[in-house]
C-alpha cells in the first residue's frame, strides 16, 4: 500500500480503515491488527498535530499531505510515514508515570509511549532531506 | 452519521456521559468541552458509559487525564463504565486501571457514587 492523506485529523478514520484492511491481510489476527492500526494513528495525529502544527494554517485548508506506505514480507509489516513538517522529538520515551502526569496535569506523549509499546522496532529519521520519515515494524508471531 | 457523539443523561446527583462512535484526535476536543461544561457547573460524579465506543487513542484518554485531578479535588470522580475489551485494552496498555475506577455497568458505578465512594481506583 502506498498512499496519501490530507494532514487532517478528519482522515484519521480512512487511514485507520486502510491500515485495518493492510493488517489482517498480512495474517494479523484482529487483536494485534487493532494495536497495530492504534500505533499508525497515533503516529499520523502526532504528524498532524506537531510536524505540520506550527504551519500556521487551519487544518481545513492546509493542502499538506503525509504518505502512508506498508511494506510486508512474510514474517514483517512496516509501515512508513513520511511528511514534510517540522521534525518532532522521536526518540523512545522514558518510563510513563501516569500518576506524576495526572499530577502535574500533564496528559501530552501519551501516543509515543503507544507506539513503543506496541511495535516492535521504531525508527524515526528526522529530515535529512525533504521530508521526516517514521518506520515502524511488527513482526508476525 | 457523524464519527463521535456524546448524551449526557441527568440523574442527580449522578451525570452519565455517554459516547457513541469513534474518540481520536479528531473528536477528542468535543468530549473535552463536555467535561469542562460539567465541571463548570459542578457536576462531578460523572459517570461515562463506554458501551458504544468502537475505537479510542491516546487523544482520548487525555480527556480524562485533564480532568480526573480537577473533578477530585472537587470530591467527584469521574468513573469508566461498560467498556469493551478492546476500549478497555487501550486504557491498560498506559496502566489506567491503576488510577481510575473502571465499573462493569454504569449501574454499578452509579450505585457506588450513591454509596458514597466517589475515590474508586487507590
Amino acid at each position: 500500500m502506498s498512499r496519501r492523506f490530507a494532514a487532517r485529523t478528519s482522515e484519521l478514520r480512512a487511514l485507520r480503515s486502510a491500515i485495518e484492511r493492510e493488517a489482517l491481510r498480512f495474517g494479523f489476527s484482529s487483536d494485534v491488527a487493532a494495536t497495530v492500526v492504534l500505533a499508525v494513528d497515533e503516529a499520523a495525529a502526532n504528524v498532524i498535530e506537531h510536524s505540520y502544527g506550527d504551519a500556521g494554517l487551519q487544518q481545513e485548508t492546509r493542502s499538506t499531505t503525509i504518505l502512508v506506505e506498508v511494506i510486508t514480507d512474510d514474517r514483517r509489516f512496516e509501515v512508513r510515514i513520511t511528511d514534510s513538517g517540522v521534525p518532532y522529538p522521536g526518540k523512545r520515551p522514558g518510563k510513563l508515570d501516569l500518576r506524576k502526569k495526572v499530577e502535574a496535569g500533564n496528559n501530552g506523549g501519551l501516543g509515543l509511549h503507544i507506539i513503543h509499546r506496541v511495535m516492535d522496532d521504531v525508527r524515526y529519521t528526522p529530515r535529512t532531506g525533504p521530508s521526516n520519515t517514521l518506520r515502524m515494524v511488527k513482526y508476525l508471531t | 452519521m457523524s464519527d463521535f457523539t456524546i448524551e449526557v443523561q441527568e440523574q442527580p446527583p449522578v451525570w452519565t456521559i455517554a459516547l457513541n462512535g469513534y474518540l481520536d484526535a479528531h473528536t477528542a476536543p468535543r468530549l473535552e468541552e463536555t467535561f469542562q461544561e460539567m465541571i463548570e457547573a459542578d457536576k462531578t460524579n460523572l459517570v461515562v458509559d463506554f458501551a458504544d465506543l468502537e475505537y479510542i487513542s491516546s487523544a482520548g484518554l487525555g480527556v480524562f487525564m485533564a480532568f480526573i485531578e480537577d473533578v477530585r479535588e472537587r470530591e467527584g470522580d469521574i468513573k469508566l463504565a461498560a467498556m469493551t475489551p478492546k476500549v478497555f485494552n487501550v486504557f491498560d496498555l498506559l496502566g489506567f486501571p491503576m488510577l481510575y475506577d473502571f465499573c462493569d455497568s454504569t449501574n454499578e458505578a452509579r450505585e457506588k457514587f450513591i454509596a458514597g465512594d466517589t475515590q474508586g481506583a487507590a
